[in-house]
């Protein structure tokens, strides 16, 4: 049984192999080849040792005096910023403090730039995604209710409808929605130019008006006198009356 | 002596005892003198940092020094090609050799850093280390590996190395 690799290389480097020396020194003695391969391997050693001193170069000329200074240095940098972090730590703290007083100008501001944040947050957000589809502002008039108050609509539409509904105050407001109309005031009331117009109006009476009438093409379709309204068909949910324009506009005969 | 004029004292003693083998070994491992004089360098820097000799100053920093190879490898792509890339002109001998000496040398330090660059990170430094004369104790414990390994492990290395270098003597022939 010959030597193993390791057992050659540890021989090869002086190296003790723990207790098992006599034995081994005992076997290489009388086995030529393992005495061979142990020279061998010496040989390689020394071959390799001068291989790998080509590798050498001139030692740089370093003191240590030299590396202390370079401790130093680090050591500076390492303080520095620990010393900005703490600074850092030590302001945000403070700054929290401060803004948590409820008497405090730095809350004071901070709760002043909150808002404007949020304030500029909402508005951009509407610039983005609410601009495209919020409808055009409501058209229409205002005017003070007399004892009477007259809302007349030249013709029947297509399509569209008028709600109306008693509010308090004294101000009759009429507008439209999704098409065109024109107004022209009266001695007691609206007249609407609506011929050929798809809009929807909402017209607020006061509750207080003694005599209210809408006429759409001449035709009465809504009316107040005191408390006694007509139509009294059923009312919407806030309260007011929906009339459908559509249902005043003349169909079509058929032809046979 | 107060503490840190005895520390101060082992500190000098160390580093002109241990400088010049550790940039040495470096410099073979690396293939970089200049990565090699830094990692050195800073080894010594964290000696000094510690304030007390370690038990054994040579394992202690060597085992520092890979621990900075091996960050600053982490670090830089760049330089763990240069171990490959590195040839022969990277060192500098002390005096002009003759031309025919100087090729034959070139050729020979080519061969051995081509050589080690087909070695593993353990197997260059367990090569590298027992040629700067560290017994397999400490070849275990600065290369962490069980100390019952080191010589089948160093074998290996042996083996491969000189494979490599006679490759690569055919290559270049």
């Amino acid at each position: 049984m010959h030597l193993a690799d390791a057992d050659l290389q540890s021989l090869a480097d002086g190296e003790s192999l723990a207790g098992r020396d006599p034995v081994t020194l005992a076997h290489l003695a009388s086995c030529p080849a393992c005495a061979g391969a142990l020279a061998r391997a010496l040989d390689a050693q020394a071959r390799d040792a001068e291989l790998l001193g080509t590798l050498d170069g001139p030692v740089p000329a370093v003191s240590p005096d030299a590396v202390k200074a370079r401790a130093a240095h680090a050591l500076r940098l390492r303080r520095a910023r620990r010393r900005t972090a703490m600074v850092g730590a030590a302001w945000l703290l403070g700054a929290a403090v401060a803004a948590a007083m409820v008497a405090s100008p730095l809350r004071h501001l901070a709760i002043r730039a909150v808002k404007q944040v949020a304030a500029a947050g909402t508005n951009r957000k509407a610039v983005t995604h609410r601009v495209p589809v919020t409808p055009p502002p409501p058209e229409g008039v205002a005017f003070r209710a007399g004892s009477e108050v007259v809302v007349s609509l030249r013709a029947a539409q297509p399509e569209g409808a008028l709600h109306v509904s008693l509010v308090p105050g004294t101000m009759v407001r009429l507008t439209q929605r999704g098409g065109p109309a024109a107004y022209a005031l009266t001695a007691s009331g609206v007249v609407v130019e609506n011929a050929g117009s798809t809009a929807s109006f909402d017209l607020e009476l006061p509750i207080t008006v003694a005599r209210a009438e809408v006429r759409v093409a001449g035709q009465l379709v809504f009316r107040k006198l005191g408390t006694t309204i007509v139509p009294d068909g059923p009312r919407d949910r806030d309260g007011g009356y929906t009339i459908s324009l559509a249902s005043q506009f003349p169909k079509r005969r058929r032809v046979p | 002596m107060t503490e840190d004029s005895l520390f101060e004292a082992a500190f000098r003693d160390a580093f002109a005892a241990r400088f010049a083998p550790l940039y040495r070994y470096l410099n073979r491992l690396t293939g970089d003198p200049e990565l090699a004089s830094d990692i050195a360098q800073q080894a010594f820097v964290r000696l000094f940092e510690r304030g007390m000799m370690p038990d054994d100053p040579r394992v202690w920093l060597v085992t520092v020094a890979h621990n900075l190879f091996r960050d600053e490898r982490r670090r830089s792509a760049r330089r763990r090609r240069l171990l490959a890339r590195r040839t022969a002109d990277t060192t500098i001998a002390d005096a002009a050799p003759a031309p025919d000496e100087a090729v034959l040398t070139a050729e020979q330090r080519a061969t051995a850093r081509a050589a080690l660059a087909r070695l593993s990170t353990r197997e260059r430094q367990l090569l590298l280390l027992r040629y700067e004369g560290y017994s397999y104790a400490e070849l275990a414990a600065a290369t962490h590996v069980e100390p019952t390994s080191v010589g089948t492990l160093l074998a290996r290395a042996t083996v491969a190395f000189r494979r490599a270098v006679e490759g690569e003597g055919h290559a270049s022939r």
